[in-house]
């Protein structure tokens, strides 16, 4: 009788067994869409023999662990993989509102550029012509604004990638909290040696989102992570989480600051940080600027040399030109002379500020001879060597033309653009691989889980069976007095 | 490897997407029929797109100049074919005074007629075109030769000039000085009229005769000025149709960098459409099949 309890309670175990790793077949089963899942596995582990009668026998099977499985070579793959793939795909955006600044349509700044100096070989034709000198004036009015233009659409593009990058601090700081609530769990957990694969799951999974944000590092302790920025300043150590907060800087320019302490904050510069905060925080801060100062340079040279030929000529009335260009300190009204300051050296603002000067079309200085009450209106030479201007190959830094150089501005942005689309398509095509890979390994395959179910359901039904066996054994014994 | 839902979907997906953004990129490549619809389509080619822009730009342009040259040499050439023509009948009329036959009062006739010649050269001198005066330079406000006692030119010496091509100036105009003449150059028309006019009204018909080597001089004079004008038209014309060329190479260059080509484009078009709908296919047959569908 005391055999066959024992065989009734191998039964009892196996039974039980069969179910839990139907329930683990199931549980797998159901999370086969979730992202970042494990595949879990029932570790069978038959219960120590006893000895009976000089004989060890087995008294049945448990389940000792819930085993995950894991490779921490891809997900330390996809972690890394995800802060560059976050850089590369958040150029993107801005990139290609650049692209539309910057534009090879027909109507750029190119254009207008060509146009203003067409104008002046217009007026070459007929120097003396109020129409003609008109067209000069707004030709000029139009180039202005259309560096101007340019300037405030590149401005406005980094204040969408403000606005950009504070929608995303809203984002990072419950990761980092959460990511510290789990070193919490997961670590209380492991010690009673329990596994805490869910929790587990689910930090790998806010980690690669953190580094795709990032650019994160990390490295795992007694079963906690300590979560640092790509310059080695730490976001969660332990069960502590900091927080990354924005800050307005005496520009009015958008920072990232981490917070250490109550009163105290450490400044994140761009190379302090990865993934889609540096990306766009590189745009803003290193490729929108050096395509302003490009401008800058562009207009003021292209100002400067028109004023220089401009000052040399006389003007209708005879009276030696003045400059044609000015930087005015607000965007130029309506009125004939807004308030202006002469050409400065200093070139910063400057296509932002570009205007015409001259307010009256006798103003305008087509002639090279001629003085003060002895006008030569039909004197046209100011005016060709104006217009030769567009086609001086040397005129900016002694090495290029107006166009050239803003053909060189354009390309800059061209090939950024096209590396940034080329990486982040690479990278998402790592991406797909490496995850593909991941869950080759460690993912759910319906089939393969199916089969397990009908394994396992076999087993269950076996130990139904050995149990219905073992209860008429045991009836057998029962009915023996009878 | 092992292949589960997750990566048969995932890959699946993948393809789908690569295929349609290619699909989008060759749609919109035939619909606007450019290639290079922003700078990072072809960054190497963003120069010559606009520097060709800009030729063709310019091109259109020095078009309209050289139509504007063609113009005022026309013009010109009509004014300097009357002063030609006043020439030869000013020479005929010498040569008729000197022929020894005339009384005083024919060759005192001669000499109004030849006033009136004078007059006639000082309206042609004095013309003006448009609101300009033809004849005096860059003072194109200011009458060249005022009227009453001509001689002394008012206008400006110089040669009005256009820009025909890149960097190519012909002029267009010619002073009066260098027709009529000036009393400081000593090439003066205007007093060998007056001294004409002044020998036949006094009936000197040898005195009258005696100028006509001067007259000869002048009259060569303005026509190698005519010639010289002449050839310029000459140049104009060349540098019209040589525009012409460079202008339809120019569209060619920009075409070349900027057109897509329709041919490949829809036959490229085509291929990525097969690729998608092998694509498509695909994805529908991957839940075709599951061992769920054999168990019972």
């Amino acid at each position: 009788m005391a055999g066959l309890l024992s065989a009734l309670n191998a039964g009892k175990t196996s039974l039980r067994t069969s179910q839990k790793a139907v329930e683990i077949a199931g549980n797998n089963i159901a999370n086969v869409n979730t992202p970042g899942y494990s595949r879990q596995v029932a570790v069978f582990q038959p219960v120590p023999s006893l000895e009976l009668r000089g004989f060890f026998i087995g008294q049945g099977v448990n389940i000792n662990n819930i085993a995950r499985e894991h490779d921490v070579f891809l997900t330390r793959q996809i972690h890394d993989k995800s802060g560059t793939l976050g850089e590369e795909s958040a150029r993107l955006a801005p990139m290609a509102e650049l692209e539309r600044i910057f534009s090879v349509a027909e109507n750029n700044l190119a254009t207008e550029i060509d146009r203003f100096f067409d104008s002046w070989k217009e007026l070459s034709t007929n120097p003396s012509g109020q129409t003609e000198r008109q067209i000069v004036l707004q030709r000029g009015d139009l180039l202005a604004r259309s560096f101007e233009d340019a300037v405030t659409s590149l401005t406005s593009a980094q204040r969408n990638i403000n606005a950009a990058v504070e929608s995303k601090v809203i984002s990072v700081n419950p990761l980092l909290r959460e990511i510290a609530d789990l070193n919490l769990r997961i670590s209380t957990l492991e010690i009673s040696g329990q596994t805490a694969n869910t929790d587990r799951d689910r930090r790998d999974l806010l980690i690669e989102d953190l580094s795709k944000q990032l650019g994160v590092t990390y490295y795992e302790e007694k079963g906690q992570v300590s979560v640092q920025l790509p310059s080695g300043l730490p976001l969660v150590q332990g069960t502590q989480a900091m927080n990354i907060e924005t800050q307005m800087d005496s520009s009015l320019n958008l920072q990232l600051v981490l917070r250490t302490g109550p009163n105290t904050t450490t400044p994140l510069s761009t190379n302090m940080i990865g993934g889609e905060f540096k990306g766009l925080m590189s745009v803003r801060d290193e490729f929108i600027p050096q395509r302003m100062e490009e401008l800058d340079h562009l207009a003021y040279s292209l100002a400067h040399e028109v004023n220089r030929l401009h000052r040399d000529g006389t003007d209708l009335d005879g009276q030696p030109g003045l400059d044609f260009f000015i930087a005015t300190p607000n965007p130029p009204g309506p009125a004939p002379n807004p308030p202006a300051v002469p050409l400065a050296a200093h070139e910063k603002g400057f296509a932002k500020s570009l205007a015409v000067a001259l307010g009256d079309t006798a103003q305008v200085a087509a002639a090279q001879g001629g003085s003060p009450g002895d006008a030569l209106i039909g004197d046209n030479r100011n005016a060709l060597s104006l217009s030769a201007l567009a086609d001086n190959l040397q005129v900016m830094d002694g090495n290029d033309s107006f166009i050239g150089y803003f053909s060189k501005i354009t390309s800059k942005v061209g090939i950024e653009a096209s590396r940034a689309t080329l990486a982040a398509r690479g990278m998402e095509d790592a991406m797909v691989q490496i995850k593909n890979m991941r869950d080759a390994t460690v993912g759910v395959s319906l089939e393969e889980e199916m089969i397990d179910l009908i394994q396992y359901q076999k087993g269950f039904e076996a130990s139904a069976k050995f149990l219905a066996v073992v209860d008429e054994l045991m009836e057998s014994i029962l009915n023996l007095k009878r | 490897m092992r292949a589960t839902l997750t990566t048969t979907y995932r890959s699946l997906l993948a393809n789908l997407s690569h295929s349609t953004t290619r699909l989008e990129e060759l749609r919109l490549q035939a619909a606007t029929g450019k290639r290079m619809t922003k700078p990072s389509d072809d960054p190497s080619g963003i120069r010559p797109v606009l520097d060709s822009r800009g030729q063709i730009r310019s091109s259109e342009r020095f078009l309209r100049t050289l139509g504007t040259a063609g113009d005022r040499l026309d013009i010109l050439d009509t004014h300097l074919d009357r002063v030609e023509n006043l020439m030869v009948r000013a020479k005929e009329t010498l040569v008729y005074a000197g022929n020894g036959t005339l009384s005083q009062q024919d060759l005192a006739t001669l000499g109004d007629q030849m006033r009136l010649m004078k007059d006639e050269l000082l309206a042609v001198a004095n013309a003006n075109v448009e609101g300009k005066y033809l004849f005096s330079g860059y003072k194109e406000n200011v009458r060249p030769y005022p009227s009453g006692a001509p001689g002394e030119f008012e206008g400006d010496a110089s040669s009005i000039m256009l820009e025909i091509g890149p960097g190519e100036k012909v002029p267009v105009g010619l002073s009066g000085d260098a027709i009529f003449g000036d009393p400081g150059t000593g090439k003066d028309l205007w007093q060998l009229f007056d001294d004409m006019i002044a020998a036949l009204a006094a009936g000197d018909s040898a005195g009258a005769l005696a100028e006509m080597e001067r007259l000869d001089q002048t009259a060569d004079h303005i026509r190698a000025q005519r010639s010289q004008m002449g050839n310029i038209a000459q140049r104009v014309d060349n540098a019209q149709l040589n525009m012409q060329d460079m202008r339809i190479d120019m569209m060619a260059m920009l075409s070349r960098y900027e057109d897509a080509d329709i041919v490949e484009t829809i036959t490229n078009m085509t291929m990525q459409e097969t690729a998608f709908k092998a694509a498509l296919d695909i994805t529908s047959r991957v839940s075709r099949l599951s061992i769920l569908d054999y168990m019972r």
